[in-house]
């Protein structure tokens, strides 16, 4: 739980970080020439979400979002500063009129943030509220086991080591996704 | 089916031909009432040959026509199952292009062009190209193949035998039995690695991730990939993709100087993840444009397939109805001049 209060407190410190000054934002404008100031003015991100199979938002119009960047949460709101942003397994908060929260659980992926608009691209996605944490917790244990039995024989070759990574990988994501859902609940 | 239709047609000539000698032969006697060219018929030394053969040959376009009735089903079960599977991949594929597209987007933002220039002074070791070539597992899917391996072996240094020439490896990488069906006759010693049943279940983006690490094991300077874009249902392009190499991205990396890296690592790790991002996107998006191109195309080769064989069919019919009463006549016209014999 501790891993997850620490984020969550940067997120705040970052939304007033990222956010650029007036003058800074028309200049960043000029230069790349490719944004659309008129859904930018308005106070809106617009915001495209995909994953591979999945379109979950196109050309949204949002207030701000969340995304569970490599170094802590990052928010977005209009005229951000362009940023490519690797993301590790976490929530993807989409906030719209009248603070509507949408959470979308992403496993990785990128972030890019252009001065026009803001793409997410997931490699997976799903609701939050569609996870089941029974599911959850018993692929954690699952990993686990494996992680374990993996890293006692942990000078064995190349293939051991993988699989000890793709297990490390798995622990990773559940336990993100077991702290989300224990979160919400 | 081309093997098919040539023979078809040549023995529907034959037989067509033999019963107009019947009819000629036969239909001026009978009508004149016991000429003399009716006896000459009757008389004729290969009389019982020709009443074989008569027979005979009904029962060959008979034959033919079973054979082509069942192959036009089959090629029309074939259309059908095409077009469910195409709604299918069309369907994922619409999903799917957005995500490709905005990374590319991004990467858009070196151009091509701009690069040959910039770099080719710093690159000094042999530049690796690897040639990533898209077809099917299956065939009777019109030209779509053949099409993506003339492509990619115009990419190939002229009459070279061997992948490196003037300080350029090239490399070919095959995914599907087609391709590399075709390409190993003449290019065998580019290959480095084939994938097959790519294309058995739906693509998927782990799926792509697989043969990403193949490419990305190779360390390439530069990928090309080769696949046949999906335009509409009627209408798939060949197409090549360059993709460039970690090197040169490394080495043009001013160009994404307007965006801010985020990263608990160095940035330039973040390159790399990216970099390796966007070729598993682009192989995926690629996987399944040719996916969805092959249903395309296999839909339109077998309704093709299906109206050529319902044309022959109705050829074939009436030929052989029309040959049926040529045996009728002259079977009458035998009795009748038996008949009127007898009566002299």
């Amino acid at each position: 739980m501790n891993k997850w209060l620490r984020p969550a407190l940067r997120t705040t410190l970052r939304l007033w970080r990222r956010q650029w000054s007036a003058e800074a934002t028309s200049g960043a404008s000029v230069s790349t020439g490719a944004s659309s100031p008129s859904s930018e003015e308005a106070g809106r991100v617009t915001l495209n979400f995909f994953c591979p199979h999945q379109v979950i938002a196109k050309n949204r119009q949002v207030v701000s979002v969340i995304v569970p960047a490599a170094s802590g949460l990052m928010g977005i709101l209009p005229n951000h500063v362009p940023t490519v942003a690797q993301m590790r397994p976490g929530v993807v908060t989409i906030i719209g009129d009248g603070g509507a929260e949408e959470r979308y659980f992403v496993s990785s992926g990128f972030t890019f943030v252009h001065p026009d608009r803001t793409d997410i691209c997931a490699v997976e996605a799903v609701r939050v509220s569609d996870i089941d944490p029974e599911e959850v917790s018993k692929a954690l244990a699952d990993c686990e086991a494996k992680l374990a039995s993996s890293s006692s024989s942990a000078a064995a070759g190349t293939a051991e080591a993988q699989r000890a990574a793709v297990a490390q990988i798995g622990v990773d994501v559940y336990l993100a996704m077991q702290g989300v859902v224990s979160g919400t609940r | 089916m081309q093997g098919v239709r040539a023979v078809g047609l040549s023995s529907v000539r034959r037989v067509y031909a033999a019963a107009r000698a019947h009819v000629q032969s036969s239909t001026p006697g009978g009508g004149g009432g016991g000429g003399g060219g009716v006896g000459n018929f009757l008389s004729s030394s290969n009389e019982k040959a020709l009443g074989g053969v008569r027979f005979a040959s009904l029962k060959a376009v008979r034959n033919r026509m079973r054979s082509i009735a069942s192959i036009g089903k089959i090629t029309k079960a074939m259309k059908m199952v095409a077009a469910a599977k195409l709604r299918g991949t069309q369907a994922r594929q619409d999903l799917s292009r957005p995500f490709a597209a905005s990374v590319r987007q991004f990467f858009d933002l070196l151009p091509l062009e701009k690069l040959g220039s910039e770099t080719k002074a710093g690159v000094a070791e042999p530049k690796r190209r690897l040639l990533v070539v898209i077809t099917s597992d299956r065939g009777l899917c019109g030209s779509v193949n053949t099409n993506v391996c003339r492509l990619a072996r115009q990419m190939l240094p002229h009459g070279a035998a061997s992948p490196v020439s003037d300080g350029v490896e090239t490399n070919i990488m095959v995914i599907g039995d087609k391709g590399r069906d075709a390409l190993q006759r003449t290019s065998a010693a580019f290959f480095t690695t084939t994938f097959r049943d790519v294309f058995k279940a739906p693509v998927s983006f782990p799926q792509a991730v697989i043969i990403a690490e193949e490419i990305l094991a190779q360390s390439p300077d530069e990928v090309v990939i080769f696949y046949n874009r999906f335009k509409s249902a009627i209408s798939q392009v060949p197409t090549q993709q360059p993709l460039l190499g970690l090197q040169l991205l490394m080495d043009n990396a001013s160009v994404f100087d307007g965006y801010e890296f985020d990263s608990d690592m160095d940035s330039s790790q973040v390159m790399v993840d990216l970099f390796e991002f966007e070729v598993a996107t682009q192989l995926y998006g690629a996987l399944l444009e040719n996916a969805t191109s092959e249903q395309a195309a296999r839909m339109s080769a077998m309704d093709n397939a299906s109206t050529n064989a319902a044309e022959m069919l109705d050829k074939l019919t009436l030929q052989y109805n029309r040959e049926r009463q040529a045996v009728i006549t002259t079977e009458l016209v035998e009795i009748v001049a038996g008949a009127s014999a007898l009566q002299k």
